[in-house]
């Protein structure tokens, strides 16, 4: 019995993750909460997995609920796993970041946070 | 899982030999194509993990082996050191619905006794998944446990009668407190409140009740505040779990016993890991503390086609 528990964790922990399930994001730039002196050019969020073209969304609003974001979510060159969308010239004022991606093998995940920028 | 631990007591091969076979098994078993599947343990961007003591408040296809370890009081008041290996299996038939079986190998060491070897009763279960708002990060499911008498031994205790346990079980997060109080968000309740019904009329009726109080690190760095924590402390979940009992009637009516488990969860994608303490809340649960050790498999993420999808859609 031990045996069975031992190889069991060991395989299953050790082995090499693959990028399946669902996606957690892992750096986002800015990050959740950020206090920004200069305003950001664009909202980049990396996940531990790969991302379905098909099913992204980011959408950036400003505290009076208007979107500041521009053009569509869409994944970075060459980086299936990071989410991205351009700003407008953000002025002072808090943000908030809305997402939700589906990872290569179906799994949907959610997410939002905000950031601020000061003048 | 089961029919691997068979092969290697039935077969009599050394020690090597068992650990090839469960490796190759293992890996046979892992190895399998992914596809689209649904999510398990999610409402909203709210992610529940599996927890040791208390049931899930959701429905899911997943796999646990636990080892779990306390000394305490037995049915006559003898100090019993128990050790149970256990497992459970739970399969959806629908997105909603999902039945599951458990058992335990206990590995009873009573003070100035024999010791003695046996597996526990066998438990099956049905849960429905009631309610999911993500918005409020609420989850609310009910279910019914069947303790399934005279299938364990009696050297370990298996009683000869079965009990029925409906439960109602809920999960709440704590997403929506407002930004004065942002670092609570990512604390999370789970708890479960059902009534065990013995088919013997002798026996007493009792609450099983508890909750769980969580606070979840990847919630905190990713929706709240990014403190830049790195691997892999961005997946661990510090966790207390409270599972209770309280006897309802036949001679012991309020009569309460329960642990108190601190203990740390880790997830990744293909499961989590976990650690908990037990401390007995009273004298009548016991006096010494024990240990819980968990390995759970997200099965729905394991195996999105085949094993883990739901029966029916």
């Amino acid at each position: 019995m031990k045996y069975l528990f031992f190889t069991l964790f060991i395989l299953v922990v050790l082995q090499p993750v693959p990028a399946l399930a669902h996606a957690f994001p892992t750096q986002q730039t800015p990050g959740a909460g950020a206090e920004l002196s200069e305003p950001p050019d664009k909202v980049s969020i990396l996940f531990d997995g790969e991302l379905e073209a098909s099913f992204l969304r980011l959408r950036v609003v400003d505290e009076s609920n208007h979107t500041v974001s521009t053009g569509t979510a869409h994944l970075a060159p060459k980086n299936n796993r990071m989410l991205e969308t351009g700003l407008r010239n953000l002025g002072p004022g808090k943000y908030h970041v809305y997402w939700s991606v589906v990872s290569r093998d179906g799994h949907r995940t959610q997410g939002d946070y905000s950031f601020r920028v000061n003048k | 899982m089961i029919v691997i631990q068979s092969n290697i007591k039935n077969t009599g091969e050394s020690m090597p030999d068992k650990r090839v076979y469960s490796l190759l098994t293992v890996v046979v078993v892992l190895v399998q194509p992914l596809q689209p599947s649904y999510a398990h343990g999610f409402a909203g961007k709210r992610f529940f993990p599996a927890t040791l003591s208390i049931d899930d408040p959701y429905v899911a296809d997943e796999g646990d082996f636990m080892v779990d370890h306390i000394k305490g009081p037995d049915e006559d008041g003898i100090q019993t050191g128990t050790t149970a290996y256990s497992f459970e299996y739970s399969k959806r038939l629908t997105s909603r619905f999902g039945l599951s079986v458990g058992g335990a190998y206990l590995h009873l060491n009573p003070d100035g006794a024999a010791s003695a070897n046996g597996f526990d009763n066998f438990e099956f279960g049905a849960k429905y998944l009631l309610h999911v708002d993500p918005e409020s990060e609420t989850l609310m499911s009910a279910g019914v446990d069947l303790d399934a008498g005279g299938t364990g031994s009696r050297h370990v205790g298996a009683e000869s009668f079965s009990q029925l346990t409906p439960t109602f079980f809920f999960g709440k997060g704590l997403g929506n407190l407002p930004e004065s109080m942002r670092f609570l968000r990512p604390v999370a309740i789970t708890g479960a409140v059902g009534v065990g019904f013995p088919t013997r009329g002798s026996e007493p009726r009792s609450v099983q009740w508890g909750f769980t109080l969580q606070y979840n690190l990847q919630y905190l760095q990713s929706f709240v505040k990014d403190v830049g924590m790195g691997t892999p402390f961005d997946r661990m979940i510090p966790i207390v779990e409270i599972p209770m009992q309280t006897c309802l009637d036949k001679g012991c009516g309020g009569d309460t016993t329960g642990t108190v488990n601190p203990g740390m969860l880790w997830f990744s994608h293909w499961g989590q890991v976990a650690v908990e303490a037990q401390i007995p809340v009273n004298k009548r649960t016991g006096s010494h503390a024990g240990f819980l050790v968990q390995v759970h498999f997200y099965l729905d993420d394991i195996f999105p086609q085949t094993l883990g999808k739901p029966i029916m859609n």
